[in-house]
């Protein structure tokens, strides 16, 4: 079933993916896979390309991929380890989600973070008193890392 | 087989692929004229792998399943860089040997370059030294050329220049510590230096940043840097862009080495060695001895001997307080005492709480953690408890109890080493903090200190108006009851609720 699941999900990927996500399994094992987010135009990480590692349960989609930024990230919900603080990867997750929508909704954290739910405090203080010094900092960790 | 690509331009095309040998780079070459982004620039990304120059279509198809019909995302990348740094560099050379003869006035247009590190973010390696987007390339081939050569060869020619600036001469009396910087010829030939040497200075940029970092994630780093910025750099900042010294040609910017050394002092020079952590004052003591001779700002974090402690107020400031912060990475008690005894640190320590404004800068530092606890603070700003937390004997009492209380963690510290009075030490060694230890330590904090008075109740009713109201708020509104679990738990909210609840039940 999840194996069916996931090479579907992987067609539609390589057919029409979503503008700025990608991915696909690492080597042979479809239940690893590897994923990239381009930084969204609108947002301090733009230009920088973003890896992350997705994991699928063997349950899947009945219970959620874990996914994980391998790429280091300066953002108000993704911590140091890469985990990211997202209810739809966690109790708000739905079988009628997909690798695709998960990494479009990503994207969109990139651009809007969720500093009232923060993963790591400190940049989510800096968010919410210093949006420029926040910028400058996730601008200067896009091109340090991400690029 | 045709290829879809989306570009992140926002462009689609389609690419035709006739022989599945064609390697990505060839492949590239193709996409350079459809789409905007040269060869170089591209990256291309295929189920969220970056493609490699020398994989060929074959192996897409092989390992990545890739089909008739398939998307491809190209990314514009990093151009490596080459071109635009020759440029730069060709546009500001001359502009040097051009500037004044005097070397006081040659001082000033320099200034105004300075005057964009305001704007934005002070710590972004782009604003803290090339403000006019000068690459390090650049800028060194600036300090290469004769004006500069004559300048970086007389250090002293430096440093009349900075001295003879009015603004920069009060702000180094009122900045007593910054001015020793600027009396120590040392520092200014040792950032010309650096300034000199682009991968030099691009290290020394990134471990600063990286060290910032560090710092900033340390709880009360980052006030500790909004002081530094508050404290030192815009006055520094406001003394070099008063209009009276700016000519604004924003060609050469020799004054960097003024702007750069209260910085630099807190860090230390290049190394190869990964990042050392900013309060570990034991590893960055070794990194220092293995990077001496290329120490931008000569000391590192103070606990150096002999490299010039009171060049840097601020880093042993740091490393000390942020020692006492977090117990976690506690330098080893040898180690502390080791630096007590260091006449360097003590002479800075000294100096330290001889200065009223620092210390309460230091205390501004410590507020976050304070707020719940406003006794604290009250005995921090107390200048006799001060003054015992500088007595040598008690520091080394403290810092036998913190080894006392580090046992269970450090096995390799025995008793061997106690200090003379410490009978207590590695009587514990379950980790667990020695109450004896504690206990006089408190005591000799207490002693020669002024009995306070008793806190009447209208007092502190005063004092902590604000958390009184928070009780109440919580529905508490018993004032007498609240105000007295204030007075117990020293103005702590939440202890007071706990007080409050206990008493009710």
């Amino acid at each position: 079933m999840a194996l069916k699941r996931i090479n579907k999900e992987l067609q539609d990927l390589g057919k029409d993916p979503p503008a700025n996500c990608s991915a696909g399994p690492v080597g042979d094992d479809f239940y690893h896979w590897q994923a990239t987010i381009m930084g969204p135009p609108d947002s301090p990480y733009s230009g920088g390309v973003f890896f992350l590692n997705i994991h699928f349960p063997t349950d899947y989609p009945f219970k959620p991929p874990k996914i994980q930024f391998t790429t280091k990230i300066y953002h108000p919900n993704i911590n140091g380890n890469g985990s990211i603080c997202l209810d739809i990867l966690r109790d708000q997750w739905s079988p009628a989600l997909t690798i695709s929508k998960v990494l479009l909704s990503i994207c969109s954290l990139l651009t809007d973070p969720n500093p009232d739910d923060p993963l790591v405090p400190d940049i989510a203080q800096t968010y919410k008193t210093n949006r420029a010094r926040y910028d400058d900092l996730a601008r200067d960790w896009t091109r340090k890392y991400a690029h | 087989m045709k290829i879809n690509i989306k570009s992140s331009t926002g462009d689609k095309f389609t690419v035709d692929v006739e022989s599945k040998s064609e390697t990505i780079s060839e492949f590239k070459g193709r996409l350079a004229e459809l789409s905007s982004i040269p060869k170089d620039a591209q990256r291309l990304i295929f189920r969220g792998h970056v493609l490699k120059d020398n994989q060929t279509i074959q192996e897409l198809i092989d390992n990545h399943k890739m089909e008739d019909g398939h998307t491809m995302h190209l990314v514009r990348g990093t151009v490596p860089s080459g071109n635009a740094a020759s440029t730069g560099a060709a546009a500001a050379s001359p502009a040097a040997p051009g500037t004044t003869p005097n070397p006081a006035g040659a001082a000033q247009p320099g200034m105004g370059g300075m005057a964009d590190f305001s704007n934005g973010n002070m710590f972004s390696p782009e604003n803290m030294m090339m403000p006019n987007g000068m690459t390090p390339e650049s800028l060194g081939q600036l300090m290469d050329s004769p004006l500069m050569r004559t300048l970086t060869d007389n250090p002293e020619l430096v440093r009349q220049m900075i001295l003879s600036n009015p603004q920069l001469q009060q702000f180094r009396e009122q900045n007593p510590e910054i001015a020793q910087l600027f009396n120590n010829p040392e520092t200014f030939r040792q950032a010309l230096e650096t300034m000199r040497n682009p991968s030099m200075m691009s290290e020394v940029l990134r471990q600063t940043d990286r060290q910032m970092a560090n710092i900033e994630m340390t709880p009360g780093g980052f006030d500790a840097l909004r002081n530094l910025y508050q404290y030192v750099q815009t006055p520094l900042m406001d003394a070099v862009r008063n209009p009276e010294s700016t000519n604004n040609s924003n060609a050469t910017n020799t004054q960097n080495a003024g702007e750069e050394n209260p910085f630099s002092s807190l860090f230390n020079g290049p190394s190869a060695q990964p990042m050392p952590n900013p309060w570990d004052r034991s590893a960055t003591a070794n990194t220092t001895a293995l990077t001496g001779n290329t120490n931008t700002a000569g000391a590192g974090v103070g606990a150096t001997p002999g490299a010039n402690p009171q060049a840097n107020p601020f880093a042993s400031m740091m490393g000390s307080m942020g020692g006492m912060g977090t117990p976690g990475q506690m330098p080893s008690a040898e180690e502390l005492a080791r630096l007590q005894s260091n006449p360097a640190f003590q002479e800075t320590m000294q100096q330290l709480m001889s200065n009223p404004q620092m210390f309460e800068q230091m205390t501004q530092v410590f507020q976050n953690a304070m707020r719940q606890n406003p006794q604290m603070a009250d005995m921090m700003r107390d200048p006799e408890f001060v003054r015992r937390m500088s007595d040598p004997n008690l520091m080394r009492e403290v810092s036998n109890m913190m080894r006392t209380m580090q046992g269970g963690q450090n096995p390799t510290t025995d008793s061997t080493d106690a200090q003379p009075g410490t009978e207590t030490t590695g009587s514990t060694p379950s980790g667990q903090p020695d109450m004896a230890a504690m206990a006089r330590m408190l005591q000799g904090m207490q002693m020669n200190r002024p009995a306070q008075p008793q806190i009447t109740p209208e007092q502190a009713e005063e004092r902590f108006s604000s958390q009184l109201t928070q009780l109440q708020d919580m529905g508490f509104f018993d004032r007498q009851l609240c105000v007295q679990a204030l007075i117990d738990t020293g103005g702590n909210v939440s202890a007071a609720v706990e007080r409050l609840l206990n008493m009710l039940g």
